[in-house]
């Protein structure tokens, strides 16, 4: 069965950005948000994208037209009920979570899969709060989904093999390259790439070299795109320790996780990266 | 231009070797796939080496696998070779360069320098003085890597230097995924490619490094720090156990064919 019609909870930077990304790949998408304003601000930076790549020749006006007028926009949860799959991304918590599938396991019809982008949460226990846990899946896009083509799909302890496979295809469908996971803490990308951070944090923390140096190190002696220090100013401070933090103790105090003082000292004074000009880079220089 | 002896187990030692070569030095280059210290392989050094003993400039160490291996490969080239002139740069992936300074008769001749496979990407390459070595030492290890078109920059003497301490312990992450069945291999390093933008999936390039070398990186980490964070996955270490140190045997977390 393909899926035509998919659903997305809430409409902040990933909602809007998997809704773009379902919407230009054919898709009719409903994007469900409990703020009329926050709906508005998401149609309007889809638009803005649009118009974007129709000046930079990557679309015509009519396909740009068309990713628009494929999306339309509610607060009533109800209205996701022509929905073959919802996609939740809501903010990171549990009991919202759990609610909006609880919800949803009467809205939308028993083939629909109900699917959660969470970046930090179990899969299993967020599908515990449907009473079709079989239908619940992980489908982690990355920030910016439009840019990104990596799409983590996790089966959670009761998801079946069917509802895998769907979403496997869906992500397919939605020009994504897959990868299936099993539902571990931060996933794969989450998880392998901590060391990245960590070890460059414990570098500088002994003082065997400073930032700069370490990221002209990894990126011109291994050929990274960016340093760990680098790549923590554009990812936000406070959202890479958030995330150390949370593997850390998901994984019960696993050493190899333990997050860094040095990276707690800068989020506690404000110091967050690009989006606040400083991070360990200044950017008002 | 310069006659430079490059020894090692390590793929970097091959690939230090050709650079060098490239750039117009003499080198000669000793490599072995030795693991254990039982079979020094210079408990008989070539007399092809031995004559060379007076004529060479500068000593480039790469033995990683292990640290006994090491020890006794830069005993011996001291014996043998080292006269007070030469310095000796010492791969400083699986010991500090203090450490390795006091298996020498000229502790400050000895300089570190930190890479990874594979040699001809990288721009930039760490040099690591220790507390004992000689600044002049320290120029001609920089001028030699800059002769070879590297970028030499100086980090603090600290086991396993920058950017082999970063991968090695990624490339053990990922191993522990594998282990684990969180994932199969060829997704988790096409998730680490696509989803974070790395230059390699850490699984191919362990096999790339090679996976005895990343088991002597760790190993020498959880001596330094403790083996509570840098604990090899044991799944890297049957590897090990099993000769797949990757792609050097044909065999790691990938199959290579043997041409």
């Amino acid at each position: 069965m393909t899926i035509q019609t998919i659903g997305v909870l809430g409409s902040g930077t990933m909602g809007s950005g998997i809704a773009q990304v379902a919407a230009q790949a054919g898709l009719a998408v409903i994007l469900y948000d409990v703020s009329d304003d926050m709906l508005g601000k998401a149609i309007s930076q889809i638009d803005t994208q649009m118009k974007r790549a129709v000046e930079k020749g990557r679309m015509t006006e009519e396909q740009a037209w068309g990713v628009v007028g494929r999306i339309s926009v509610t607060t009533q949860l109800a209205d996701l009920k022509p929905c073959g799959c919802v996609i939740e991304a809501a903010p990171e918590k549990l009991e919202l979570k759990q609610a909006l599938f609880q919800e949803l396991d009467s809205i939308v019809n028993l083939e629909a899969i109900l699917a959660t982008n969470t970046s930090t949460l179990s899969v299993t226990q967020i599908g515990a709060g449907s009473a079709y846990p079989a239908r619940v899946v992980g489908m982690h896009f990355f920030n910016p989904p439009p840019l990104l083509p990596l799409v983590e799909v996790i089966g959670g302890a009761a998801t079946s093999e069917a509802t895998i496979q769907a979403t496997l295809d869906l992500a397919r469908q939605m020009g994504k390259t897959p990868v299936r996971v099993k539902d571990v803490p931060g996933f794969i990308v989450n998880r392998v790439a901590r060391p990245f951070y960590l070890e460059g944090l414990r570098l500088l923390a002994e003082g065997v070299a400073d930032y700069a140096t370490i990221d002209k190190l990894v990126r011109g002696g291994g050929r990274f795109k960016m340093g760990p220090f680098e790549l923590m100013d554009l990812i936000g401070l406070d959202i890479n320790y958030a995330a150390s933090h949370s593997v850390y103790n998901a994984y019960f105090q696993e050493p190899r996780f333990r997050p860094s003082l040095l990276q707690q000292r800068m989020v506690e004074s404000g110091q967050l990266g690009r989006k606040t000009g400083k991070g360990w880079y200044d950017y008002n220089a | 231009m310069s006659n430079i002896l490059i020894i090692g187990d390590s793929p970097l030692a091959a690939e230090m070797a050709a650079l060098a070569g490239q750039a117009g030095h003499t080198a000669l280059a000793y490599l072995f796939n030795q693991h254990g210290p039982e079979s020094s392989p210079l408990a008989n050094i070539p007399l092809w080496l031995q004559e060379t003993a007076d004529s060479l400039d500068l000593i480039v160490e790469a033995v990683v696998s292990s640290r006994l291996l090491k020890q006794h490969t830069i005993q011996r080239l001291s014996d043998a070779f080292v006269g007070a002139n030469e310095p000796i740069l010492t791969a400083a992936l699986n010991a500090s360069v203090a450490e390795v300074s006091q298996w020498t008769a000229h502790p400050a001749n000895v300089v570190g320098w930190a890479a990874l496979p594979p040699l001809g990407d990288a721009e930039v390459i760490e040099v690591a003085a220790s507390i004992r070595s000689d600044p002049v030492m320290v120029s001609r290890a920089q001028e030699f890597l800059a002769s070879l078109g590297k970028e030499p920059a100086l980090v603090n003497d600290s086991v396993g230097g920058v950017l082999p301490r970063v991968v090695a312990n990624l490339v053990n992450e990922a191993a522990f995924a594998l282990m684990e069945g969180v994932a199969s291999a060829e997704d988790i390093d096409q998730a680490m490619k696509l989803g974070t933008n790395y230059p390699h999936g850490p699984l191919a390039w362990g096999d790339q490094i090679g996976l005895d070398q990343i088991v002597g990186i760790m190993a020498a980490l959880g001596e330094s720090y403790g083996p509570d964070r840098y604990r090899a996955a044991p799944l890297l270490n049957r590897l090990v156990q099993a000769g797949m140190w990757g792609k050097r045997a044909g065999k790691g977390f990938y199959d290579y064919p043997i041409e």
